[in-house]
């Protein structure tokens, strides 16, 4: 039976595959922060399953998740797909919420991938996914260090597609636009319509389609691809969009006074 | 030329090389290193101009921040983000603790000391500079983490100019490989790169300053790097795919 190892696997992005892949007959090891999500979503998976509880926040959390990782028998997939968010305007921010935005978006994969190859606990001919965002190709004003967490994932996920393929591990790169889930909710202008949104369900069938057929870089649907078309020839355009779009409805946006 | 001036990582290297450019020039320069004071030869360092943190520990933005304070600089024209820190070799060799200095020094020390000095720069109109890296723009098989912090810093720079424009100008400037100890001290083995071969940190240094000057919010620094920059960004495909068969025959 093959494994998959998925983080934030409790809800969102992270259930949906968790869903797609244990009925793709995969054994699924879910990891999450939160308990009685992660137990639900394990009560409706259609195989065998196992669930690590961690604060990817916390230092200690993953270095305990890690040390329980490497204990099992490699994983053929391996997705980095736990990620929160803290939108406002930077200028007017707590620093301690995006603390925990880079470190979980961003320090964690750095440091389970690490500990994972250094215990050559994925698959040799297997699969390495970071799930960064859209923001790569657009800017996320009113997230910037969000922005900052899944630029530094994607290009660490470049690096190592070019370093581990003497290993045969394959890595892809997905850049989820809008996707219809409850962070997104929390995270929007208010008033943002929810019917444009990519359902999870069909984000998590483009993601396991991408990874059979070893893709490197998988941007869902026609509208996503095209923004990032945009950000690519036209970045001022697509960051003034941007600004427009998500900055300037921010409840906390406009000029800071301090 | 910005009248008052703080530089992180000025003890050695292109930060060193852009102190001695300032010294003369500006109204008042405040360097940041992490070396002892007897340890630096030149009158640059002097204890009203000299704040000593390591940029690896949590308390040290806020120390900066401090010692700012202590000494009455209320406004801050310039402030050059220049400290960083890498780590050379295979990522399953990165110890836990190094990626996290890495993450540390090179994306979260800037982040938080851009937060606490907004005001210092918002009340001079001021500008805060990112000194990134090309590697920031193309796959870096053995520099995985430190690329990747580069990425990041100029994926938080490319927001927060969004997010300031108007109030206080946002830069990202990228050099490419330069004749400093960096990496010996990263850990690229001797032999593995001829360091001679790379320019000075003197001109470099001198690029980076005209390029501040330029207003732009993003420059790479030589032509060659540019190439590689461009190379990077649009021949991604070609070019990792080539890299990958290197790799694979190394």
């Amino acid at each position: 039976m093959k494994r998959c190892l998925v983080t934030g696997a409790a809800a969102g992005i992270g259930r949906a595959l968790a869903l797609e892949l244990s009925r793709a007959g995969f054994f699924v090891h879910g990891v999450d922060v939160d308990a009685a999500a992660g137990a639900a979503t394990a009560s409706e998976l259609e195989g065998p399953s196992d669930f690590t509880i961690a604060d990817l926040a916390s230092d200690g959390d993953v270095a305990r998740a890690a040390a329980e990782l490497v204990e099992r028998p490699p994983f053929d997939w391996v997705v980095h797909n736990a990620g929160i968010n803290a939108v406002g305007a930077f200028a007017r921010s707590e620093l301690e919420p995006q603390r925990r935005v880079m470190a979980i978006n961003l320090l964690a994969p750095l440091l389970l991938t690490a500990e994972l190859l250094r215990a050559e606990r994925i698959a040799r001919g297997g699969s390495l996914v970071f799930v960064s965002s859209l923001s790569r190709f657009v800017g996320y004003p009113g997230a910037a260090c969000y922005a900052a967490s899944k630029d530094g994932l994607a290009s660490y996920a470049r690096s190592l597609s070019v370093s581990l393929a003497p290993r045969g591990i394959h890595v892809l790169t997905v850049y989820p636009g809008p996707t219809r889930t409850e962070h997104a909710r929390r995270h929007s202008p208010p008033g943002s319509s929810e019917a444009k949104r990519m359902p999870p369900e069909e984000l998590a069938v483009r993601i396991r389609r991408a990874v059979e057929a070893r893709k490197r870089v998988l941007i869902p649907g026609a509208a996503n691809r095209f923004s990032a078309a945009l950000g690519h020839v036209a970045p001022r355009v697509a960051e003034r969009a941007m600004k427009k779009l998500i900055f300037d409805k921010l409840p906390s946006a406009g000029p800071a006074t301090s | 030329m910005a009248a008052t001036i703080l530089l992180t990582g000025a003890t050695d290297g292109i930060g060193l090389a852009l102190a001695r450019i300032w010294a003369g020039r500006a109204e008042r320069l405040v360097l940041h290193g992490r070396r002892p004071i007897e340890e630096m030869g030149e009158a640059l360092f002097t204890p009203e101009g000299y704040c000593r943190a390591d940029l690896a520990r949590a308390e040290a933005p806020a120390e900066v921040a401090r010692f700012l304070e202590e000494r009455g600089v209320d406004r801050l024209d310039l402030l050059v983000h220049n400290a960083g820190t890498g780590y050379f070799g295979d990522t399953a060799e990165q110890a836990g603790r190094s990626i996290r200095e890495t993450v540390r020094v090179n994306l979260e020390a800037p982040i938080e000391l851009t937060h606490r000095l907004l005001p210092l720069l918002r009340a001079a109109g001021g500008r805060v500079v990112f000194v990134s890296s090309i590697a920031a723009t193309m796959p870096c098989a053995e520099y995985a983490v430190y690329a990747a912090t580069k990425a990041a810093l100029e994926g938080f720079a490319r927001s927060l100019r969004i997010e300031l424009a108007g109030e206080v100008d946002v830069q990202v400037v990228r050099p490419g490989a330069t004749r400093t100890g960096m990496h010996a001290k990263t850990g690229v083995p001797p032999g593995r790169i001829d360091v001679e071969r790379f320019p000075p940190a003197q001109k470099v240094a001198g690029e980076i300053v005209r390029a501040i000057d330029s207003n732009r919010s993003r420059t790479t620094i030589g032509l060659g790097n540019k190439l590689l920059v461009a190379a990077g960004r649009n021949l991604a495909v070609p070019l990792d795919g080539a890299l990958r068969r290197k790799e694979r025959r190394a």
